[in-house]
């Protein structure tokens, strides 16, 4: 079941803050070289679904792992500028569902290949913290598109269960799990059983691609 | 000293021959030769039951895979 097709076609809106900012930003970068970004958090939103949702910042991560900082900074659009900024992460700061690459746009401007994840994934990341700038971008792109539902999004959540783990030790605590029941109960309007509704589902399609567990047939050999 | 794939085909074909003795097993007790392999095969650290499990269904236990578990498990009990 593919909950993702046909509510999201990924154009960009370069009218937007967030686009005139990205677009001066690649508009600095060396000709000479590939780069390729993504760019996650509200600004995909704002660029792409809801050009009036409000993003503090641009946030992007380079594909390949690279550290674009030296970039912004050259470019006098990162944070330490003031005003609207772009942020520079890392692929392991866009926490989504495994499958958000093979849903995600992707868009040529020159040299640069910009990665746009599917809205639905951005969502999934944006459980993470849930505050109330993060509900509102979860009502706006429901209103705008009529997606997520319930049902599409428990999927997604399924296909993402290890966010639901236990943080480690020396990280913050993991509010996936309450969070969650929190946008149910504010968005869907009914409650979840985190336990029955996802971790469950997931794990048995998990095991389904592990195969059967066997019985200790070494065991039986030594009796 | 042996390369992965060797070592790796190696414990694949440990685990079909304890998979063989598990079939013979279940026709009737196992002869002495045979029970001293099996015992051995048990305690080899490159024999998994997963891997057991594969070779049955390579020797073609196919859907009688469940009655033969029941069947093994109730013979130990």
């Amino acid at each position: 079941m593919n909950s993702t097709k046909n509510w999201w076609q990924g154009d960009i809106d370069w009218s937007t803050p967030a686009g005139q900012l990205l677009d001066k930003f690649l508009a600095t970068l060396p000709s000479e070289r590939p780069f390729s970004i993504a760019i996650y958090g509200s600004a995909l939103l704002q660029l792409t679904v809801d050009h009036q949702l409000l993003s503090a910042d641009v946030d992007i991560f380079s594909d390949d792992d690279e550290d674009l900082s030296g970039w912004l900074a050259a470019a006098k659009v990162d944070k330490a500028r003031g005003g609207f900024y772009i942020e520079s992460g890392y692929p392991l700061s866009f926490r989504a569902s495994p499958h958000w690459r093979s849903r995600a746009k992707t868009v040529q401007r020159g040299k640069v290949t910009l990665t746009l994840p599917h809205p639905l994934d951005i969502l999934v990341g944006k459980l993470g913290r849930l505050e109330a700038k993060d509900m509102t971008a979860f009502k706006r792109v429901i209103e705008l598109t009529g997606h997520p539902t319930a049902e599409e999004f428990k999927r997604e959540l399924q296909n993402a269960v290890d966010l639901f783990r236990p943080a480690f030790d020396d990280d913050s605590p993991n509010l996936y799990p309450e969070n969650t029941k929190r946008l149910w109960r504010e968005i869907f309007r009914s409650e979840i059983d985190l336990g029955r509704d996802i971790i469950a589902p997931a794990l048995e399609r998990r095991r389904a691609g592990y195969g059967e567990t066997p019985p200790d047939y070494k065991l039986l050999l030594d009796g | 000293m042996l390369a992965n794939g060797q070592k790796a085909d190696r414990a694949w074909r440990k685990s079909r021959m304890a998979a063989r003795l598990l079939l013979r097993k279940e026709k009737g007790p196992l002869r002495s030769r045979d029970q001293a392999l099996a015992r051995q095969l048990s305690h080899d650290p490159e024999v998994s039951n997963r891997l057991i499990q594969q070779g049955l269904y390579y020797l073609g236990i196919g859907l009688r895979k469940h009655e033969f578990d029941q069947k093994l498990v109730a013979g130990r009990h």
